[in-house]
């Protein structure tokens, strides 16, 4: 009797036990770390945490990390497998280091599961193209939440004054209007892109360039890659060199993101080529002294694909102790609710789904951005940088012949061709 | 039978055999008795210092003989010596790497050397208000590397800096101070200077604060110039703790990497990139675990025979 009792008693609390762990939905206290770059941007992303917290119950710290020590550190704590982060921030310079390494959970098992991803959540909703650049292996491997092009951003009251009724179409005429516009006399100059070799960014204003003169990494019926001694590349170093040298503010080798805002926000340049999602930031009144004379202008070049096509996803790192959270904390970062609500808040100007992109709420962005985004979107090339695992390699050659070009330590022709046979001995592993 | 005398001289005998008796006996207790004590206090933090440091040390030795790239996993082999072959004869940039540390280096230490003495010396008066000014001079050593790193950025920036904006006030047009080569490299050892020079002249101070006074006596006596007294009698007598505060500031200057990466981050091109930064940008940005650890090896050879170069000098000195 007492033994019928007992086994009674256990199977009633197992049972019980069952269906308690069953109530998947609640992650209430669960705490969670995401790494992100550290961006005026990024950090935007702050704002969603009280909801999400409210919603589901998870408590999430940021880490974020400046771009210089970004891949760095991630590469250490994934390898180390220390399940220090939860969730990541990734982009295309990214995937093809984070992807092939086994370090990343893909989520199509949580997409096909109606306990944990809701119909209303609706993956299909997001931007095909941009959806599709976060798969690996046909697996998808994060959900993007930010997606980027590059604008010229020009002061319109500065091209007035010297006489420009309307704004360059292209990089070649960008180079020749910053010969016009730079008066250091009256305190501004021409143009500004960045110019630091921290973290290989140089490299991606000389993209924006490269992209607009036809440049592609993966050019029809000559080698991938070791470009970067290919005609368009060496005239993009020579005028990206020259513009920046001679009709770019002073200090121009050390601009990080923060002094091309600050220059541009001070009215001491008249014209910057910068990320679309920079918007906020050079227009914000409490900063910047031109949000009312701010123009943008999408950059055409040769052929379909001559802007940058950079997406941002979330991931989930597989050493995550709960990922089932760090999912549930995904999609609603990636919600609709929550793209919307960072839109009306203008905490993020590039969403990712097509109801946000196309929402009342998103017009109301000053139409001539709009405009101009959309159309750098629609030539956007998600190929704009290397994307394989050696991607970051050669943007570091590419950042030290920059660097070297701009200082004067070498002409920009022979810069770049000391880069692409660093580049070409790199791909072939000796 | 010993008389009184004899006890007399008897005396330092058995106190010495005593002596000695009791040596052996109270040495041997004291290994007995303290042997767990010594154990337990100085065992962890050797086994700490042992893991964190030559536990990696020696890892990075074995992965300096390994081709080992995380971008390319599946290329990875044992290559014996091979990386340090490829730093000496092929590396495109290892010989300039080698330049602009031997001028970081030795452009440093020699300025930190120089002021030290110079402020040692006028810090060994007694003057009124030297405690404050003491005082103040020490500030940038309690300041961390990175720090320095971000005021003097800021203080350089031809745009806003106010190094800039005070020469403009007389007139002269500051330069692009990290944005030329030569430029670069030496706002990188004014920085340093400017942090570590506070240790050389603390350590100089203690120094000469401990300098005998007779040696002087005699020279003022003999009738010798402050320049004659200071050339002929301080520097030689000072010598063993300047040699001393030239090894501890050879190693750091080796070791330098966080005010340059603030700064320049090696750039502009490569211009002030020390082997410090070239390994650990080889090790993370390019992801070539095998080469960066050959050339943390390389590293660590230099620190150690600077180390023991300065080691045998502060020795030659100090009998000189």
């Amino acid at each position: 009797m007492k033994r019928l009792l007992l086994i009674v008693t256990v199977a009633v609390v197992a049972v019980t036990g069952v269906f308690a762990s069953g109530k998947t939905d609640s992650f209430a206290g669960t705490k969670l770390v995401l790494s992100s770059l550290d961006t005026s941007i990024l950090r935007k992303n702050d704002n969603l945490l009280p909801l999400l917290k409210e919603k589901t119950g998870i408590e999430l710290t940021m880490d974020y990390i400046p771009e210089s020590a970004y891949m760095t550190k991630l590469q250490v704590v994934l390898a180390a497998g220390s399940g220090e982060y939860d969730i990541m921030y990734a982009n295309n310079k990214m995937y093809p280091v984070l992807f092939p390494t086994g370090w990343i959970l893909p989520v199509d098992d949580y997409l096909k599961d109606p306990k944990m991803t809701t119909k209303e959540w609706d993956y299909g909703d997001f931007v095909p193209a941009i959806a599709a650049n976060v798969k690996y292996e046909g697996k998808t491997m994060g959900i993007p939440f930010h997606s980027e092009s590059n604008l010229l951003y020009y002061n319109k009251k500065l091209l007035a004054d010297n006489g420009f009724k309307e704004p360059p179409k292209t990089v070649l005429e960008v180079y020749e209007y910053a010969k016009k516009l730079h008066h250091p006399e009256k305190g501004y100059a021409g143009v500004a892109l960045i110019g630091t070799r921290e973290g290989n960014v140089n490299g991606y204003g000389w993209i924006m360039v490269w992209l607009a003169l036809g440049g592609s990494w993966r050019p029809a019926g000559k080698t991938p890659y070791a470009v970067l001694a290919n005609p368009e590349a060496i005239q993009a170093a020579e005028i990206w060199t020259d513009m920046l040298k001679n009709y770019g503010p002073p200090g121009i080798s050390n601009y990080g993101w923060n002094e091309l805002y600050l220059a541009m926000q001070q009215e001491k340049v008249a014209m910057v080529i910068s990320p679309t999602n920079d918007y906020p930031t050079y227009t914000d009144p409490s900063k910047s002294k031109i949000g009312e004379v701010m123009g943008y202008q999408c950059l055409k070049g040769p052929g379909d694909k001559y802007t940058v096509g950079n997406i941002a996803a979330w991931l989930i790192a597989k050493g995550s102790k709960n990922p089932k959270a760090a999912w549930a904390a995904i999609t609603f970062l990636t919600s609709r609710e929550a793209q919307i609500k960072q839109v009306v808040e203008k905490n993020s100007v590039n969403p990712t789904r097509n109801s946000v992109l196309s929402s009342k709420e998103f017009q109301k962005y000053d139409p001539n951005w709009a405009a101009a985004t959309k159309e750098a979107f629609a030539h956007g090339n998600l190929e704009y940088t290397p994307l394989i695992p050696q991607g970051g390699q050669i943007r570091e050659y590419l950042a030290i012949a920059l660097s070297k070009a701009l200082s004067g330590q070498m002409a920009p022709k022979d810069a770049m061709e000391e880069a692409n046979a660093n580049v070409v001995k790199l791909l072939a592993n000796k | 039978m010993p008389d009184a005398d004899d006890e007399t001289e008897l005396e330092p005998v058995m106190r010495g055999t005593a002596l000695r008796r009791s040596k052996r006996t109270s040495g041997a207790n004291f290994y007995r008795r303290d042997r767990l004590s010594f154990l337990l206090l100085m065992g962890p933090p050797f086994l700490i210092i042992f893991v964190l440091t030559v536990v990696p040390f020696f890892y990075s030795l074995y992965l300096s003989t390994w081709k080992m790239n995380f971008a390319m996993p599946a290329n990875t082999r044992f290559v014996g010596l091979r990386n340090f072959v490829y730093m000496v004869t092929e590396d495109p940039y290892f010989w300039t790497i080698i330049r602009n540390t031997a001028v970081q280096v030795f452009g440093t230490v020699s300025l930190q050397v120089v002021v030290g003495v110079l402020l040692a010396l006028l810090f060994s008066r007694a003057v009124r208000g030297m405690n404050i000014a003491r005082g103040l001079i020490m500030l940038p050593m309690m300041t961390t590397p990175v720090v320095v790193g971000v005021i003097w950025r800021f203080m350089v920036n031809p745009d806003f800096g106010i190094i800039n904006y005070l020469l403009s006030v007389v007139g002269i047009h500051g330069p692009d101070w990290l944005g030329r080569p030569g430029l670069a490299m030496a706002t990188i050892i004014a920085a340093d200077v400017w942090l570590s020079t506070p240790f050389v002249t603390v350590i100089l101070v203690a120094g000469i604060s401990s300098l005998p006074v007779e040696p002087f006596e005699a020279a003022t006596v003999d009738g010798a110039s402050s320049w004659q007294t200071f050339v002929h009698v301080t520097m030689p007598l000072l010598s063993p703790v300047i040699w001393v505060a030239v090894m501890f500031r050879l190693i750091d200057a080796l070791k330098r990497f966080d005010s340059i990466v603030i700064m320049t981050a090696g750039g502009p091109g490569n211009a002030t990139e020390t082997l410090n930064l070239f390994a650990y940008s080889n090790a993370f940005t390019m992801m070539d675990a095998g080469y960066g650890s050959s050339l943390a090896v390389l590293l660590f050879l230099l620190i150690g025979l600077v180390s023991i170069f300065t080691i045998r000098r502060v020795q030659r000195s100090g009998n000189a």
